[in-house]
C-alpha cells in the first residue's frame, strides 16, 4: 500500500487543544483544495451528534467534518464511549450502540481484541476515500499504567506510520517537563513517529520562552513548530464535562430540542471562530515543515 | 499525655528567667502520679511541669511521633522521657537560662541550644528547625493545599509550624496585623498552622497589573513596579534572593517546622537561572522536597518523569518522593505506572490524594475563578463582575456559603439578566478596568439596572469605579495623566496623587439603618489600595471605624447613596463576618418575595473562618490517611513508631 497522507495530533494533557488543532488543520487543507477528513479512534464523551444516516459520533468529530465541508460519518469516530456513571460505559461502535461494559472489562477484553481491528478498518476506509486524514489522539499517550490497552494514540499512529505532532499546553506551566517526560516514556518505534512539538495557550513575552525551546530542540532533536497564543472567548463545542471555559456552550442546553435554523446559526458561529483560530495558527505554525511531513 | 485541665499545659514559658530555684516535688499536684498523667516517676522535680523544650524533636531522650488510636492524628509524644524532671537537670537548665543574654523570652533556637548543651549533643550545624519543600509539576497542582494540610498535621502534633513561599504571584492578598500585605495562600496556611500570619511567610509578592507589569511587594510593603524581564534580570537572583533567605532565617529561629511551597514548576528551563522560589534554596540549605502532580488532566507520569529529568543532579537528590493529587477512580489502576516511575527514577509515590469536591478554601489565582454556591430556581443570584484584572475575588466566597445563594462571575451584559445584586470587585488597575467595562457595555447595563433599583456594591477598586470621577493626573493608574468619568452611581471622587498604598486591618460598625444595612452590626476587614476617595453631599458614610491596625481611631468609611441601594467600601473580607452579609442576604431574599423567611440573625453564626476550618479539617484528614506520613517523618529525621 502506498504511504498514507495523514497527520496526527497528540497532547501531553487533555484539553490542550487537540480537537481544535485537528479542526484547524482540516479547515486549512480543505480550503487549499484537498479532500480532508478528521479521525479519532475512540472518544470518551457524552456530547454526541447524529449523522445523516442516523449514526452517533462525538460532537468534536462532527465539528471537524463541518470544518472540512463534508458530511460527518461514523467512520470518523468508530468507537464512542459514553460514561454511564460508576465504572460503566456504553460502547457505541460505528455509530450504533454495541454493548455496556465496565471500564476494566473494556480495557481487558474489548479494546485490543475487538476494538482495534475496527479502528484500523475505519482509518483504512477514510484513507481510501480522502486525500488526507487528520487524526486526533485521546488524552495523553504517556499513561504508562494504561499503555497496554491504549488504542487511540500511538497504536493508531503506527498503523500507517502517521507523523505525530505533540501539543503541550503551557497554561498550567511545566510544559517542557510534560513534553520531555511524554517523549521519554514512549517506546522506541513510537518516539520516532513524533515529528515535532507545538506549544499552545501561551501568554506573555515570547522572548522569555526562547532558551527553553532551544534546550528542548537540542535535547530531543525534534522541532518546535510554533508557539500559539492563548485565545480567550473562543466559542467552540465543549467536548466533555470538564469544561474549562465558562463561555463555551452549555452541553445541557445544546441537548435540548432545537430548530434547524438555530443549529445552523450555532455552526456559523463555530466556523467563524474556527477561522479566527486558523488565521492565528497560520501565522504561528511552520507550515512548510507540515507540508513536508504530509508529503504535499 | 493529654491531661485535661492541667494548668501548666501549653502555658508556654515566657518567664523562664524569673524562676529562681527548683521547686522540687509537688505532691499536692492533683495529677502527681495519677494513672495516665504526664508525671513520670517518684522523686521527680516539678519545676518544669510542662517541658519548655516541647517538642524537642530529638530522639535522644525517648521522644517520638505516635499516632493516636482514637483521634487518628499524629503527635509528638514524650512518654519515655524523664529528663526534664531530673533534679540535677532542672538546676542545670536554670543556670544556663540565666546565662543567656537579652530579654526574658528565649527564642526556640536558644532554648534548644541549651538543651543540646546540657545533653552534650553536638548537633550538626546546630540547626533546630526542620524544613520541607513542596514543589509541583505545574501550577494549580495542589501545592498550596498540601502545604496547608501538612501545616495542620504538624501543628496538631504539637509543633510550632510556619508556612513559607519565597515568591508568590497572586492578586488575592491579605493584610497582617502589622499591616503587611501577603498572599492569601500563605494566610490560609498560617491559619492551618494555627499561627499569626506574618510578612516573612511570603517575603515577595508579585501583583500583576496588566501589560506584563507587576507590582513587587517586599516584606509586605510596595517596593517597585517591574516587568518580567527586568524583575528577572535586576531583582530576583540578587536582592530578591537575599530577602528570601533572610526571611527564612527569621522563621527558623521561631518555629520548629517550616513547610515551604514552591512556585509553578521547578522545571521551567527557560527561566531556571532566575528561579528563586523553587529548589534553589532547598539545595543551598540541604533540606528535602516532595513533588506534587495533578492527575486531573492526565499525563501525570509524563509530568513527574519529565520534571525529574530536567532537574540538576543536586536538585534530584533532595526530591524524596511524589504525591499524586486530584485522583478520581480506583487507585489500584495507577499501580503499574507507580512501579515504572520508581524503577526509572527511584522516587516513590508517597500517596494518592482523591479529588475533593466542594472544599471551601480560597483560590490562589484567577485561573481558579469558578461560579460558586447552590443553583436552584429559588436561589438568589449575585453577579460579580469578572474584571480582567480582578483582585481579591475570594471576598465573595462567604456569600456563596449560604443556602440558595449563587455567586456567578459576569463577563457580558447578557449574563446580568437574572442577577439580584451586582458586585463590582477589587482590581489591580482601576482605570484600565473602568475602560474595559465601557468597552463591553457592562458599564451602561450596570447603570441601567441600578436605576431600576437593583442593589450595587463596589469593593475597593470597584468602589472607585462606581464613583463619579477618578482623578489620575500623574498617570499612576492609567498610561497617561487624565481624569476619568466613573459610573456615577455614588457621589464620590477618587484621587490618585502619590505612589503610596494603604494596607491595614480595620474594625468598626454599621451606623445606618435601612436598605440592606442594620445599625450597630459589627464589621471588620482589611484595606489594600492606592488613591483617596472623598464623599460628596449626596452620599452618607455607612461605617464607623474604631480600630485601624493597632490604633484606636474614630472615622467614617465607605459611601451609601440616598436610596440606600448602592454601597461602596474599601473593606476586603467584609462579607466574611455576618454583620453585613446576613442582613444583605435576608434583604435580597425578601426582595425576591420569598416567604420562607429567612435566616435569623445571630452574631455567632458561621463566619467564613469556620467554613475554612471545616474544609481544612477534611483536607487534613484525607491527607493523613492517604499520604504515607511516616515517610515524610523519615525525610525530616523525626523518630516515629508505626501504629
Amino acid at each position: 500500500m502506498e504511504k498514507a497522507c495523514s497527520l496526527m495530533f497528540q497532547s501531553t494533557l487533555t484539553h490542550s487543544g487537540k480537537s481544535l488543532f485537528t479542526a484547524a488543520f482540516c479547515r486549512i487543507y480543505s480550503k487549499m483544495g484537498y479532500n480532508v477528513a478528521p479521525f479519532k479512534a475512540q472518544n470518551l464523551s457524552l456530547n454526541s451528534f447524529v449523522t445523516a444516516n442516523g449514526r452517533e459520533i462525538a460532537v468534536a468529530q462532527a465539528f471537524q467534518a463541518m470544518a472540512c465541508n463534508i458530511e460527518p460519518a461514523e467512520m470518523m469516530n468508530p468507537i464512542l464511549l459514553k460514561p454511564k456513571g460508576g465504572e460503566k460505559v456504553q460502547i457505541i461502535l460505528f455509530g450504533k450502540p454495541y454493548q455496556d461494559m465496565s471500564f476494566p472489562d473494556y480495557r481487558k477484553y474489548f479494546a485490543i481484541k475487538e476494538g482495534f481491528p475496527r479502528i484500523r478498518e475505519a482509518l483504512k476506509d477514510l484513507l481510501n476515500r480522502y486525500d488526507m486524514v487528520i487524526i486526533e489522539g485521546a488524552g495523553a499517550p504517556s499513561e504508562i499504567n494504561l499503555m497496554k490497552s491504549d488504542i487511540s494514540n500511538m497504536r493508531v499512529a503506527q498503523i500507517f506510520d502517521s507523523p505525530v505532532l505533540m501539543i503541550g499546553d503551557i497554561d498550567p506551566g511545566g510544559v517542557f517537563a510534560g513534553l520531555i517526560g511524554t517523549l521519554e516514556l514512549l517506546r522506541y518505534p513510537e518516539k520516532k513517529l513524533i515529528k515535532g512539538f507545538i506549544i499552545n495557550k501561551f501568554r506573555g513575552d515570547q522572548k522569555i520562552l526562547e532558551p527553553g525551546i532551544k534546550y528542548l530542540e537540542k535535547r530531543t532533536k525534534k522541532r518546535v513548530l510554533g508557539v500559539v497564543p492563548y485565545i480567550e472567548d473562543l466559542v467552540l463545542p465543549a467536548e466533555d464535562s470538564i469544561t474549562l471555559n465558562i463561555t463555551r456552550f452549555n452541553p445541557q442546553k445544546r441537548n435540548t430540542k432545537k430548530t434547524n435554523s438555530n443549529l445552523d446559526d450555532v455552526r456559523k458561529v463555530w466556523l467563524q471562530n474556527l477561522d479566527k483560530f486558523c488565521n492565528i495558527v497560520g501565522e504561528t505554525i511552520d507550515f512548510d515543515y507540515v507540508d513536508q511531513l504530509l508529503g504535499v | 499525655m493529654n491531661v485535661k485541665g492541667h494548668k501548666a499545659q501549653n502555658q508556654g514559658w515566657d518567664d523562664l528567667k524569673e524562676i529562681k530555684a527548683p521547686v522540687g516535688i509537688r505532691v499536692d499536684c492533683p495529677y502527681y502520679l495519677k494513672y495516665g498523667s504526664t508525671c513520670h516517676f517518684e522523686g521527680q522535680d516539678c519545676t518544669f511541669c510542662f517541658c519548655p523544650f516541647y517538642p524537642c524533636m530529638d530522639p535522644y531522650t525517648g521522644g517520638m511521633m505516635v499516632k493516636g488510636r482514637r483521634s487518628r492524628k499524629w503527635r509528638w509524644s514524650c512518654k519515655e522521657c524523664r529528663w526534664v524532671h531530673e533534679p540535677e537537670v532542672v538546676e542545670r537548665i536554670l543556670k544556663e537560662v540565666r546565662e543567656v543574654e537579652g530579654g526574658a523570652k528565649l527564642t526556640r533556637e536558644e532554648l534548644l541550644k541549651i538543651r543540646r548543651k546540657i545533653l552534650g549533643i553536638n548537633f550538626e550545624g546546630d540547626n533546630h528547625a526542620r524544613l520541607l519543600m513542596v514543589v509541583g509539576t505545574s501550577s494549580n497542582a495542589g501545592k498550596s493545599l498540601l502545604v496547608a494540610a501538612l501545616c495542620r498535621i504538624f501543628s496538631d502534633a504539637g509543633f510550632r509550624v510556619a508556612p513559607f513561599k519565597a515568591q508568590n504571584m497572586s492578586l488575592n492578598s491579605f493584610v497582617t496585623r502589622e499591616g503587611a500585605e501577603i498572599a492569601w495562600a500563605q494566610t490560609l496556611q498560617a491559619i492551618a498552622a494555627k499561627v499569626e500570619p506574618q510578612a516573612e511567610m511570603n517575603p515577595i509578592l508579585l501583583k500583576p497589573k496588566g501589560d506584563m507589569m507587576s507590582q513587587v511587594i517586599v516584606l509586605g510593603k510596595p517596593y517597585a513596579d517591574m516587568d518580567g524581564r527586568s524583575y528577572y534580570a535586576n531583582f530576583s537572583t540578587g536582592k530578591g534572593f537575599e530577602v528570601v533567605k533572610k526571611a527564612l532565617k527569621k522563621l527558623k529561629e521561631e518555629f520548629d517546622i517550616i513547610i515551604i511551597e514552591g512556585a509553578g514548576s521547578p522545571a521551567e528551563i527557560n527561566i531556571k537561572d532566575f528561579d528563586i522560589s523553587n529548589l534553589r534554596i532547598a539545595v543551598e540549605e540541604n533540606f528535602p522536597a516532595i513533588l506534587v502532580a495533578d492527575i486531573e488532566r492526565g499525563g501525570v507520569f509524563a509530568y513527574l518523569y519529565g520534571t525529574l529529568l530536567l532537574l540538576s543532579e543536586a536538585e534530584k537528590r533532595i526530591v524524596k518522593g511524589a504525591v499524586i493529587n486530584k485522583f478520581r477512580g480506583n487507585p489500584k489502576n495507577l499501580d503499574p505506572g507507580i512501579v515504572e516511575l520508581k524503577i526509572r527514577t527511584r522516587i516513590p509515590v508517597l500517596g494518592i490524594i482523591p479529588f475533593l469536591e466542594d472544599l471551601q478554601l480560597p483560590e490562589e489565582d484567577s485561573v481558579g475563578i469558578k461560579d460558586k454556591g447552590t443553583r436552584g430556581d429559588a436561589s438568589v443570584v449575585i453577579g460579580v463582575i469578572r474584571l480582567p484584572r480582578i483582585s481579591n475575588f475570594t471576598d465573595f466566597d462567604a456569600l456563596a456559603s449560604h443556602e440558595d445563594v449563587y455567586v456567578k462571575f459576569i463577563r457580558s451584559p447578557r449574563e446580568l439578566e437574572d442577577v439580584s445584586l451586582i458586585i463590582v470587585p477589587g482590581t489591580k488597575n482601576t482605570v484600565k478596568d473602568l475602560l474595559w467595562l465601557r468597552d463591553t457595555d457592562l458599564a451602561s447595563t450596570i447603570v441601567k439596572m441600578a436605576a431600576e433599583g437593583v442593589p450595587v456594591i463596589g469593593v475597593c477598586g470597584g468602589y472607585q469605579i462606581i464613583g463619579k470621577r477618578i482623578v489620575d493626573e500623574k498617570g499612576l493608574e492609567g498610561d497617561v495623566g487624565a481624569t476619568y468619568e466613573g459610573l456615577g452611581l455614588l457621589d464620590v471622587v477618587t484621587v490618585f496623587d502619590v505612589y503610596d498604598k494603604v494596607t491595614t486591618q480595620v474594625k468598626g460598625e454599621i451606623v445606618i439603618d435601612g436598605g440592606f444595612l442594620e445599625k450597630r452590626r459589627r464589621i471588620s476587614g482589611y484595606e489594600i489600595h492606592m488613591g483617596v476617595t472623598e464623599r460628596g453631599k449626596d452620599v452618607k458614610a455607612p461605617f464607623n471605624i474604631f480600630k485601624r491596625g493597632k490604633d484606636d481611631v474614630d472615622c467614617l468609611e465607605g459611601a451609601l447613596n440616598k436610596e440606600m441601594t448602592v454601597l461602596g467600601t474599601y473593606l476586603h473580607g467584609v462579607f466574611d463576618y455576618p454583620g453585613l452579609r446576613k442582613p444583605l442576604i435576608n434583604y435580597l431574599k425578601k426582595k425576591r418575595g420569598e416567604k420562607k423567611v429567612v435566616e435569623k440573625f445571630d452574631e455567632r453564626s458561621v463566619t467564613r473562618r469556620e467554613v475554612i476550618e471545616e474544609s481544612l479539617d477534611r483536607l487534613t484528614r484525607v491527607v493523613t490517611e492517604k499520604v504515607r506520613m511516616t515517610e515524610i517523618f523519615r525525610f525530616l529525621e523525626l523518630p516515629f513508631v508505626e501504629s
